[in-house]
């Protein structure tokens, strides 16, 4: 088709990787930083992906929006130790549910 | 006719008396071996080889990779302390419990996770293991929550009032290490050769077609990981009865997760040896950066000298940057030998025959 591939996929994954690095300088106002902060996002931003549907923007969105209020809200009515569990637990609902994600159309 | 079979047996023999003969020397090792640091070196070689090849059973025979095996690791070794600690049970009992345990919790989580396919099913074993640690994490009055359990003495191991070991030296887990080795190097070997073994590969080859097929694909993952959670909690178990500390971190964490699936593709998946060659190469290896022992060498081989510089900078940076290296030869071999090291020798073996022929 005449696309190169090499080529997209670089600039998807240079695309991704600013996101990634803007949404890294945005927390740091209010987040504390050490060298492996990122192992925490990393896992976080799967979940959400996933969670929201991959491929899909408004999922993407909508389970960012999900996952902060589910572990805001855990966090308050079980102890901040918890939130993470409300986290996963959430996800794993939504996958056992609707293994696609909430606006995932992929059939898999 | 009658040469040619004698020839073929002559060859079918030569890997078995090999075993043999390594099965006696590693049994024999203990004996005239008496540096610590070798023993200690060996049994963690031995517990990477149970957890590894206790993952090959799920991830490289029936195709389910599971980045989430720290969840039995973790379910073995805390069942086991925490009846030794608190309930006073002996652990030779109390790895059982353990192994009971990380089957209970593979089921259930085997009849949630294996729903869901692919990258899915990574996730959704990634989100488990971590709910496990958060909850260990939290469950103080269970598992001493951050602080671990430490355990400073196992009790000595009697038969009919005879007193077998005391656990006081390396030797006894060395033995032990060696003899669940063994064991899950059979265990493989028997699933690779039988009917069940066939049933793991077709689903691992194409699920749909192995369901077409008639084969009832959660009964069959669900046993797949219920004998990859035995041998991953019996490495826990070995683990935190040889260390004597546990905590969340270390034996729920996530990076145990990935070391484990490491071993195993650097070996090579899906093959009986692959685990254990991954652990011989990358259990030693990490120890040697970890140690310092590759500065040490160039210096001595006097390839850079000690107060130059650069050897200045080796000897003081080298150990610290270990983890760095270390990642960096695990992509290297990922690239460059996308099967493994058993794949990569097995290539050779093949290239090594064509210039024969030729």
């Amino acid at each position: 088709m005449g696309i190169n591939v090499k080529r997209m996929s670089i600039i998807a994954f240079g695309l991704g990787t600013a996101l990634a690095a803007t949404a890294g300088s945005l927390i740091s106002p209010t987040y504390y930083i050490f060298p492996q902060v990122g192992s925490v996002f990393t896992l976080k931003a799967f979940v959400i992906t996933v969670l929201g549907g991959m491929g899909s923007i408004v999922g993407a969105t909508l389970g960012g929006v999900l996952i902060g209020i589910a572990e805001s809200v855990g966090g308050v009515y079980l102890g901040s130790g918890w939130k993470d569990v409300i986290v996963f637990i959430l996800f794993l609902l939504v996958l056992l549910f609707k293994p696609s994600g909430l606006l995932g159309t992929s059939k898999d | 006719m009658r040469p040619l079979t004698n020839n073929m047996r002559g060859i079918a023999a030569i890997p078995v008396l090999l075993g043999l003969v390594t099965v006696i020397v590693l049994f024999l090792i203990p004996k005239f071996v008496h540096s610590t640091y070798a023993l200690h070196m060996m049994i963690l070689i031995f517990i990477s080889i149970i957890m590894g090849s206790g993952w090959n059973l799920l991830g490289g025979y029936t195709g389910q990779y599971s980045v989430g095996h720290a969840a039995y690791f973790g379910a073995g070794t805390y069942t086991t302390m925490i009846l030794l600690q608190y309930h006073h049970l002996a652990p030779w009992y109390g790895v059982w419990a353990g192994a009971i345990m990380a089957v209970i919790v593979a089921l259930v989580i085997g009849s949630i996770c294996f729903r869901l396919r692919g990258p899915y099913f990574v996730l959704a074993s990634i989100a488990v293991a971590e709910i496990f640690r958060v909850s260990a994490l939290n469950l103080k009055n269970l598992t001493n929550g951050a602080e671990g359990i430490l355990i400073t003495e196992v009790p000595p191991l009697r038969i009919g009032g005879m007193v077998i070991t005391d656990f006081m030296s390396k030797v006894p887990f060395y033995y032990a290490g060696l003899v669940i080795v063994l064991v899950v190097i059979l265990v493989t070997w028997r699933v690779q050769n039988s009917k069940l073994g066939y049933y793991f590969q077709a689903i691992r080859e194409d699920q749909d077609a192995a369901h077409s097929l008639g084969i009832n694909l959660s009964l069959y993952k669900n046993i797949a990981l219920s004998l990859s959670a035995i041998f991953t909690s019996l490495a826990g178990s070995l683990y935190g009865l040889y260390v004597g500390f546990i905590d969340p971190g270390t034996v729920l964490g996530l990076d145990l997760s990935v070391q484990i699936v490491m071993t195993v593709i650097i070996g090579g998946i899906g093959t009986i040896f692959g685990p254990v060659i991954g652990a011989l190469v990358l259990v030693p290896f990490s120890e040697a950066l970890r140690s310092n022992m590759i500065a040490q060498a160039l210096i001595d081989s006097g390839l850079v000298r000690e107060d130059s510089g650069f050897g200045v900078f080796l000897k003081e940076q080298l150990s610290h940057a270990h983890v760095l290296i270390y990642g960096i030869l695990l992509v290297v071999v990922i690239m460059y030998m996308p099967d493994g090291v058993m794949g990569f020798i097995k290539k050779l073996a093949a290239k090594g025959r064509k210039v024969e022929a030729a």
